[in-house]
């Protein structure tokens, strides 16, 4: 009976410590996956970002080349012409296919060292076209596809 | 005859006052928790969404980037033809699904191997490009163009670059 | 045996009470301060992250679309409804998700035709992305080739 007189109303010495503790630590878990997950967020944006930035530029690139072609393609009206051909040599990184009546050129532009736009117009009597403008690993394009296993 | 009547309204007082300074610590707590538990909730829902609608947006989009030729079927369905293959992207029940096919063979849109997981995908082809766009259900649209390269026979893939 | 610290009086006990609550007080006010901050800070990584991915889906769709047309005013009018007589440069306000909002805005868009080559068959244009200080966030350089030899083949023109 003495014992309980003298005991304080409230709860003992120690508790406020623990329950203080158990908050602070499931606190600190929160904000660290909190953090976590938002820093993976921003890894994530950046690099996309980052790519967007780079397949445009190496877009822009690939049509400074097309229009490099185009303007040597503007003084010549027979495309199979051989100083045609030689004018196009000058550029650099392309390749050129003679086929029937014209002519096919082809080039990479490289995005990041694991990516390249992969571009090829055919300069023909009937006009310029577009047949390929798409990305490609390094290493593939339309001749030389990767060596992917096909089950 | 003063002297324990005073003892005792101090301790009284005295326990007031630490009942209230902990009820004090106690709504703290509670306030934090609180606080912490809804910004860890929108900032996971943020990340969900970074990792299912806005990747596959990017998705699309590079598969589109990546094609000889692409045609939108319908408002969820969009085939594209590269390499010899065929590949069906379609949204179904909220889930994005992708299905290579040879190039000779017939398309369904079963047995998709499943991608991400979106709500809403819509696409859009106007004047060669194709609007891409995903909704997650809560409010939030992710809309994106990109070029599309016409079906057809590989002559008539002509575009402006 | 006793322990002693039965053995002491009711106000030694009160007095340790107070000495733990304001310990424990202080102790968790520094800690909430860091913990907030740290949630604070991955907020607005977070919102960061998130108006990175809009603007970067944003200055794709204004490259692609630039790239089609070949034009900045009709490219302007195509992804706002802006109708602009400039072709040089072109300012757009925008909210948080990248959307048109003249009356609140949070971000400029500018897009820049900085530079015609070949002829003017090769048009540069600089799309980038800044906050109310003018602090550029995102920057992306594309451009448009038009071509006479190209575009009369082009089965349709932008409508």
């Amino acid at each position: 009976m003495s014992n309980n007189k003298n005991r304080p109303a409230g709860i003992g010495t120690g508790y406020l410590s623990l329950m203080m503790i158990f908050v602070v630590l499931c606190l600190t878990i929160l904000a660290a996956l909190s953090f976590s997950a938002a820093e993976n967020g921003k890894k994530y944006s950046v690099k996309s970002a980052e790519y967007t930035a780079e397949y445009y530029a190496a877009d822009l690139a690939a049509k400074r080349v097309l229009a490099e072609i185009d303007e040597f393609a503007a003084e010549y009206d027979d495309y199979s012409d051989f100083m045609f051909l030689a004018e196009l040599e000058k550029i650099d990184g392309i390749s050129c296919d003679s086929v029937i009546g014209g002519v096919e050129i082809s080039w990479l532009t490289e995005i990041n060292p694991r990516q390249n736009i992969y571009s090829r117009v055919k300069y023909s009597a009937g006009g310029a076209e577009i047949l390929c403008w798409q990305t490609v690993s390094s290493g593939e394009t339309e001749q030389a596809p990767l060596n992917v296993w096909q089950g | 005859m003063n002297r324990p009547d005073s003892k005792r309204l101090a301790e009284t007082v005295s326990s007031a006052a630490s009942m209230t300074l902990f009820l004090l610590f106690a709504v703290c707590c509670l306030v934090m928790t609180a606080v912490a538990a809804s910004a860890y909730k929108r900032i996971n829902e943020n990340y969900d969404n970074t990792f299912n609608s806005a990747a596959a947006v990017r998705y699309i989009t590079n598969k589109l980037r990546a094609c000889e030729s692409a045609e939108v079927l319908s408002e969820t369905e969009l085939l594209l033809t590269g390499n010899g293959l065929k590949t069906l992207i379609y949204c179904r029940d909220g889930e994005l699904y992708e299905r290579i096919f040879a190039e000779d063979s017939e398309i369904s849109e079963t047995g998709g191997e499943q991608l991400f997981h979106v709500e809403q995908l819509n696409l859009t082809e106007k004047n060669g490009l194709v609007e891409i766009s995903t909704s997650d259900g809560k409010g939030g649209i992710l809309n994106v163009c990109c070029r599309i390269k016409s079906g057809g026979d590989e002559n008539g893939q002509s575009y402006k670059g | 045996m006793d322990s002693p610290i039965k053995a002491k009086r009711a106000g030694t006990a009160f007095n340790l009470f107070f000495v733990e609550m304001m310990i424990v007080l202080l102790f968790f006010g520094i800690a909430s301060a860091v913990i907030l901050k740290t949630f604070v800070t991955a907020d607005r990584i977070s919102r960061e992250s998130s108006r990175l991915e809009k603007m970067s889906f944003c200055a794709q769709t204004a490259a692609e679309t630039f790239s089609r047309t070949g034009n900045l005013s009709e490219t302007a009018e195509v992804m706002f409804g802006i109708k602009t007589d400039s072709v040089s440069e072109i300012t757009v306000p925008l909210d948080e998700s990248c959307s048109y909002s003249p009356a609140d805005s949070d971000l400029l868009l500018t897009m820049t035709v900085c530079g015609e080559e070949y002829d003017g068959r090769l048009l540069e244009l600089r799309i980038s992305f800044s906050d109310k200080d003018g602090g550029v966030l995102y920057e992306v350089s594309s451009g448009a080739f038009v071509s006479a030899a190209f575009t009369e083949r082009t089965e349709s023109t932008y409508e």
